[in-house]
């Protein structure tokens, strides 16, 4: 990452990135930000989300790994308390790989004929493969060979989407978390912010565990004053945990007390929460225009290049 | 709860700020330490100021049920000796102790009307010894305020809406940038929290925090700078702070220095660097703004003498009702509605750099007769208004021990106006200097009149050095009232530097109300109950207005009070006892 941008990250959350002078032999955070600008606005909004939710944290580290943002951190608190910085965190992880890694724009992860992984777009992906010093690398599209999550909308459609033709895709993607009366009212610009939000929030189990209940979403509504909002439905919450809480019961029988249904929707609350925070803050630094989280000048601030 | 409200960011030890830019290496420096601070509290090691949650610092250790415990039982502590002067005021501190021991939401509104009705007692209850100690009235307010913001932050609409407009209230030029910000963002945050949270699933028993709102008020005030282009904030800077500029049109970035030239040329004192500290939306002065240090026992028995005081805000005391004080002078003292009038309007018209009014009036002579009850009116004048007044009588003064005795001699001591402040606490006491014109003219050991001259001069005092802290204090926010029969003995310096009103002479008009105030003081000096006390018969005016005023022209209080002794000596003599 810039220089510039990097002492803006330090300067404006200096506590949580405490740990940036210390030595290689104590934490990561020496190297500084292991990744490109493009994904300033991202881990900036990121950083806003976990102080609000908790000022104790301390990065540890924050880099690129297989095509996506990865923010290694630390924290005082229970895990409870700290189900809202994971959410975050989840949220950032997956909205990293829509958005290229050098330039902010609409990317896709590609892979090198070198193996290597990274989240670009397709301008960006020629721009490198005819970079000096590397004539034989070139990248292309990764193919996801997994079933779950269904594999994005490809760049070119993401790209081409009405509003409407967004709020469809969108109500397809994630129909079994929205309710019967939802209400999707958002720029296409945001359907990316919008996609991975449902998907964090609505706590889909992995893929190897059995199907459980989804929390339920009611409204995915952008306004100036609030950015994108996404409106829970709270009678869904207590089938998920109680779900959750037999999967525990379960899973960590060894334990002599699993956590129980209250301290799971307690737990829930806060998980969503910070999915909820994280997609109203970057959703205000966005270009409604065409969904670009940068680039940015060396004060933080979006621009045209 | 002082130690709870100071602005705990602003510390003794900041350096002079360095450039003259926007941000000071002062502001940088306060900023730093607001950090560490705001850490520490997240961490429950303190509790934060009520400033600071303003700000939109969290609660001690994230928790609001914590951060209410510990407030409570602090309050509990420090004011349980008031259970027992009232019982609205033990009914009060009944709730501060279950909230101590179990903090619950649901008992907050019952604690915000306990604590609401002993500040509105505080205006009608009748005191045995003077009115309330401003300390405790401001304590009691910032509770109230406190409660309030807890309320707010358990979704009470209508105290999110004040709690907004308060936060609004303490943006101001002398503030440092980013706090200008933060407190602007979260003013904001709490006008749109309500509706921007409405798809967040918040239980009756959740409350919000700071951060959120601060998150939410940051997505307005961006909404507004795009709204309002590149210089929208700025322009909602200079609308806030139009009442402070003289010129509108000056840019906020020079407001500060702005202020600070046109508060140097004026009468008014320089206002604090943090006007919130024990008064959170009241004006406050800075009097102790350093203290020299020395290393050794005499230097450092100064700096701990003040070291509470070094670099904060003192409040200046506000007169609330001044038609009330008016009514009240009025009562005791009728001849002196002209007084009363001239020195309430001084006080009526005086604002601080923000414009927030608070008791200031120029240096002020009374001349009059002797027995004229022109220090009674001072002291009344000072009792009513709370402004702690400390009497000094000048008469036969051979010394300048009002000023402060060198920290090298071993019984070094600063001032007396400063060591007034200090015991009081409040930064514009009313010092009454009694007799004054019967001060020593001699300077063998120094003379007072000497030393009033830099005290009483309002740019002089702003830094009247003092000898024994090694640093400047500033006085500029002192009453002065002195009383003389003559102005023959003040020098001509001196009476330059007063305003000089004739204390007028009682006249036989005024005998009724005069005697029968007078009678009330003797018969409760003399252990009768005010309540029972009956007032002057019609005989006994008549009795009274044979004798005065005395036939020479004479109407000194002292011999109406004589004569009204022998009037209660004669009910005393001619009531039967049971």
């Amino acid at each position: 990452m810039r220089e510039a941008l990097q002492n803006l990250l330090y300067a404006r959350y200096p506590h949580l990135y405490r740990q940036k002078d210390l030595s290689m032999s104590q934490t990561c955070m020496c190297w500084g930000f292991a990744c490109h600008s493009g994904w300033f606005g991202i881990i900036e909004a990121l950083s806003k989300t976990i102080v609000t939710l908790d000022p104790t944290v301390q990065a540890t580290q924050v880099k690129e790994k297989f095509a996506s943002l990865h923010f290694y951190y630390s924290s005082k608190r229970t895990n409870a308390k700290h189900a809202g910085v994971r959410a975050a965190d989840s949220c950032a992880e997956m909205m990293s790989t829509r958005r290229c890694e050098v330039t902010g724009r609409l990317g896709e992860v590609m892979r090198s004929n070198t193996g290597w992984y990274a989240t670009l777009s397709p301008e960006e992906a020629l721009t490198q493969t005819k970079a000096e010093g590397r004539p034989r690398e070139y990248f292309r599209v990764a193919k996801s060979n997994e079933d779950w999550p269904p594999p994005e909308p490809d760049l070119a459609a993401r790209r081409g989407y009405s509003k409407a033709g967004a709020q469809l895709v969108l109500y397809a993607r994630h129909i079994a978390c929205l309710s019967d009366d939802a209400v999707l009212d958002f720029p296409p610009a945001l359907f990316d912010l919008a996609d991975v939000a449902l998907h964090v929030i609505s706590c889909r189990p992995h893929r190897s565990k059995p199907a459980r209940p989804l929390v339920v979403i009611k409204r995915v509504i952008w306004s100036d004053t609030a950015g994108l909002s996404i409106v829970i439905d709270p009678n869904s919450l207590r089938p998920v945990a109680e779900a959750i809480a037999a999967e525990n019961q379960t899973d960590h029988a060894a334990l002599s007390e699993p956590p129980s249904t209250d301290a799971e929707i307690k737990h829930l609350k806060s998980y969503c929460q910070g999915a909820q925070l994280f997609t109203q803050i970057l959703s205000s630094k966005m270009d409604l225009a065409d969904g670009r989280i940068g680039p940015v000048d060396d004060d933080g601030n979006l621009i045209d290049e | 709860m002082p130690d709870d409200i100071r602005d705990k960011s602003k510390a003794s030890t900041t350096p002079p700020s360095s450039g003259d830019g926007l941000t000071t290496a002062e502001d940088a420096a306060a900023d730093e330490r607001y950090g560490m601070r705001a850490m520490n509290i997240c961490e429950g090691y303190c509790l934060p100021s009520l400033r600071e949650l303003f700000r939109g610092v969290s609660f001690c250790g994230l928790d609001m049920m914590t951060d209410m415990s510990r407030v409570a039982r602090i309050v509990h502590r420090r004011y349980n000796w008031l259970a027992k002067t009232d019982p609205m005021f033990a009914r009060a501190l009944g709730w501060t102790k279950a909230m101590a021991d179990q903090p619950a939401i649901v008992e907050l509104p019952l604690l915000e009307a306990a604590v609401r009705r002993v500040l509105g007692r505080f205006d009608k209850i009748s005191w045995p010894t003077g009115m309330p100690h401003p300390r405790l009235l401001s304590g009691l307010r910032n509770l109230h305020l406190r409660i309030r913001f807890y309320q707010a932050c358990t979704r009470d609409r209508q105290a999110q809406l004040e709690i907004a407009g308060k936060t609004f209230e303490l943006i101001s030029a002398t503030n440092s940038p980013q706090e200008n910000k933060s407190l602007l963002t979260m003013s904001l945050g709490w006008l749109t929290v309500e509706s921007n949270l409405s798809g967040y699933i918040l239980g009756a028993d959740e409350t919000l925090h700071s951060g959120l709102v601060g998150v939410q008020g940051e997505m307005l005030a961006s909404r507004l700078s795009a709204a309002l282009g590149p210089d929208g904030m700025a322009d909602l800077f200079r609308l806030k702070l139009a009442g402070l500029l003289e010129d509108g049109e000056s840019a906020p970035k020079g407001a500060r220095r702005f202020q600070a030239a046109k508060l140097g040329g004026g009468d008014a004192p320089k206002p604090a660097d943090s006007p919130v500290d024990s008064l959170v939306t009241g004006p406050s002065l800075v009097v102790f703004p350093k203290v020299g240090k020395t290393d050794d026992d005499r230097g450092r028995a100064a700096e701990r003498s003040v070291e509470k005081f070094v670099g904060k805000a003192m409040p200046l005391a506000v007169c609330d009702d001044m038609q009330a004080v008016r009514r009240a002078l009025l009562k005791d003292f009728p001849q002196a509605a002209s007084i009363i009038d001239t020195l309430l309007s001084d006080v009526a018209v005086t604002r601080d750099g923000q414009g927030r009014g608070y008791i200031h009036f120029p240096p002020t002579v009374l001349i009059g007769q002797p027995g004229g009850g022109k220090s009674s009116f001072a002291m009344a004048l000072g009792r009513l208004m709370q402004l702690c007044p400390l009497v000094f009588g000048c008469g036969g003064s051979i010394d300048s021990m009002f000023a402060s005795t060198s920290r090298k001699w071993g019984n070094g001591a600063m001032s007396t106006p400063a060591m007034h402040i200090l015991q009081n606490r409040i930064a514009n006491p009313l010092i009454i200097l009694d007799e004054l014109e019967k001060v020593s003219t001699g300077r063998h050991n120094g003379a007072l009149v000497d030393v009033l001259l830099g005290m009483l001069e309002p740019r002089t005092a702003m830094e009247n050095h003092d000898q024994y802290l090694m640093a400047p204090v500033n006085l500029s926010g002192i009453n002065w009232l002195a009383t003389v029969n003559t102005l023959d003995g003040v020098p001509q310096p001196l009476r330059d530097r007063f305003r000089i009103l004739r204390f007028p002479q009682p006249a036989a008009a005024h005998l009724p109300s005069l005697a029968n105030s007078l009678l009330t003081d003797i018969m409760t000096a003399r252990g009768y109950d005010a309540r029972w006390i009956k007032p002057l018969a019609q005989d006994e005016l008549a009795a009274l207005a044979a004798h005065w005023p005395s036939p020479n022209g004479s109407a000194s209080i002292r011999a109406l009070k004589r004569l009204v002794e022998a009037v209660a000596d004669a009910r005393d003599r001619s009531t039967t006892p049971h």
